[in-house]
């Protein structure tokens, strides 16, 4: 998984966790809901899969733990915060890419007018 | 009940993960029922599918790691190239049926059978797990089900909870899931006594502690015992003495 081609593209879940992330650290439920918040409301993640692919994207290093917290009268110690790595980083823009190369062909092709 | 579901999760994931969940579901359902007002079944109902297609996926993964481990332990010399030549002069020669008896085998190298008895033994035990539910003085829950039970009865409720939320039926549905998950516990859940292995039915547990018991004994003058004492005339060389 090394390599930032071979991750693309990624599954639907494992990009939208990257695109919350992206914005800021964050822990397991603000994720979900910045995920929401992203798909106005069309993607819901459930706790089982947010935290299968939370396990799956830290162990292909796409995010780690973060050590930085907020302040304590708005943290709770037993959560835990989330960050992009860099290579999260590179996944999420070669995504980004193969989407805005899809958008093109889909613009040269009228496809995005009738929609 | 969602830390119940959390225990049906792998024991891995459970470890990493299911304290974050339990708080992440606290959450949600704090955000989505109390504060905005939802439908409690609706919010359940999207709970349970969301569980059961997440534990089969992790149990999957899981049951997919352990084979790939239980491959890799239960890989013979055979497999691994390069390693299987001998010497004749100064060439190495790879043999083409190394496992078997005769010329080309190589000293030491494992015989068919063996690599098979090899396999079946590395062969992850995955069927079946006990974990104790809920404990008291007592008597205590244990789940003794079995892996594949748990992903019929999740692929089960998948199927009824996507059947009634496609037909708009979701009552039916959550009353078809919930005898699923009656039947399944039923079939896994057993209610095993816990009593100490003491004199007295509430009393402490002996030297040595619960469950410990001393092997039972013949009687001094069982017939096994009696038949067990030699002979005078069948005395072994240098025994005698001892009877005496």
């Amino acid at each position: 998984m090394g390599n930032d081609q071979g991750q693309v593209p990624l599954t639907p879940a494992v990009f939208h966790i990257l695109f919350a992330l992206a914005s800021g650290d964050k822990h397991g439920y603000e994720i979900a809901k910045q995920v929401a918040e992203d798909s106005q409301g069309r993607v819901r993640m459930g706790t089982g899969t947010l935290y299968g692919s939370i396990k799956r994207m830290l162990a292909d290093a796409l995010i780690g733990e973060t050590g930085q917290r907020p302040a304590p009268d708005l943290d709770d110690e037993r959560r835990r915060y989330y960050r992009l790595t860099e290579q999260g980083h590179r996944a999420l823009r070669a995504e980004l890419a193969r989407y805005a190369r899809v958008v093109a062909v889909a613009r040269d092709r009228d496809l995005l007018a009738s929609a | 009940m969602y830390r119940l579901l959390v225990r049906l999760y792998p024991a891995a994931h459970r470890r990493a993960f299911g304290e974050q969940m339990v708080q992440t579901f606290g959450d949600h359902y704090r955000d989505a029922v109390e504060a905005r007002g939802g439908s409690r079944l609706r919010f359940w109902v999207a709970v349970l599918a969301d569980g059961g297609t997440s534990l089969l996926t992790e149990h999957t993964a899981e049951l997919r790691a352990l084979w790939r481990r239980g491959r890799r332990q239960a890989a013979t010399p055979q497999r691994r190239r390069g390693r299987l030549t001998r010497r004749e002069g100064h060439r190495r020669v790879a043999t083409r049926r190394r496992w078997a008896p005769g010329p080309g085998a190589i000293p030491g190298a494992m015989t068919r059978r063996r690599r098979v008895r090899l396999r079946l033994r590395y062969r992850p035990s995955v069927g079946r797990s006990a974990r104790v539910l809920v404990r008291s003085r007592h008597h205590q829950l244990v789940y003794r089900g079995r892996i594949a039970a748990l992903a019929v009865t999740v692929a089960l409720i998948a199927a009824a909870l996507g059947a009634g939320t496609a037909t708009r039926h979701l009552g039916m549905s959550v009353l078809v899931t919930g005898l699923f998950m009656a039947a399944w516990l039923g079939y896994g859940m057993r209610l095993d006594r816990r009593i100490p292995a003491g004199p007295h039915w509430d009393g402490p547990a002996p030297p040595g502690g619960a469950g410990v018991r001393e092997p039972l004994r013949p009687l001094p003058l069982s017939p096994a015992g009696s038949a067990a004492r030699p002979m005078p005339d069948q005395d072994p060389p240098g025994q005698a003495a001892a009877l005496i």
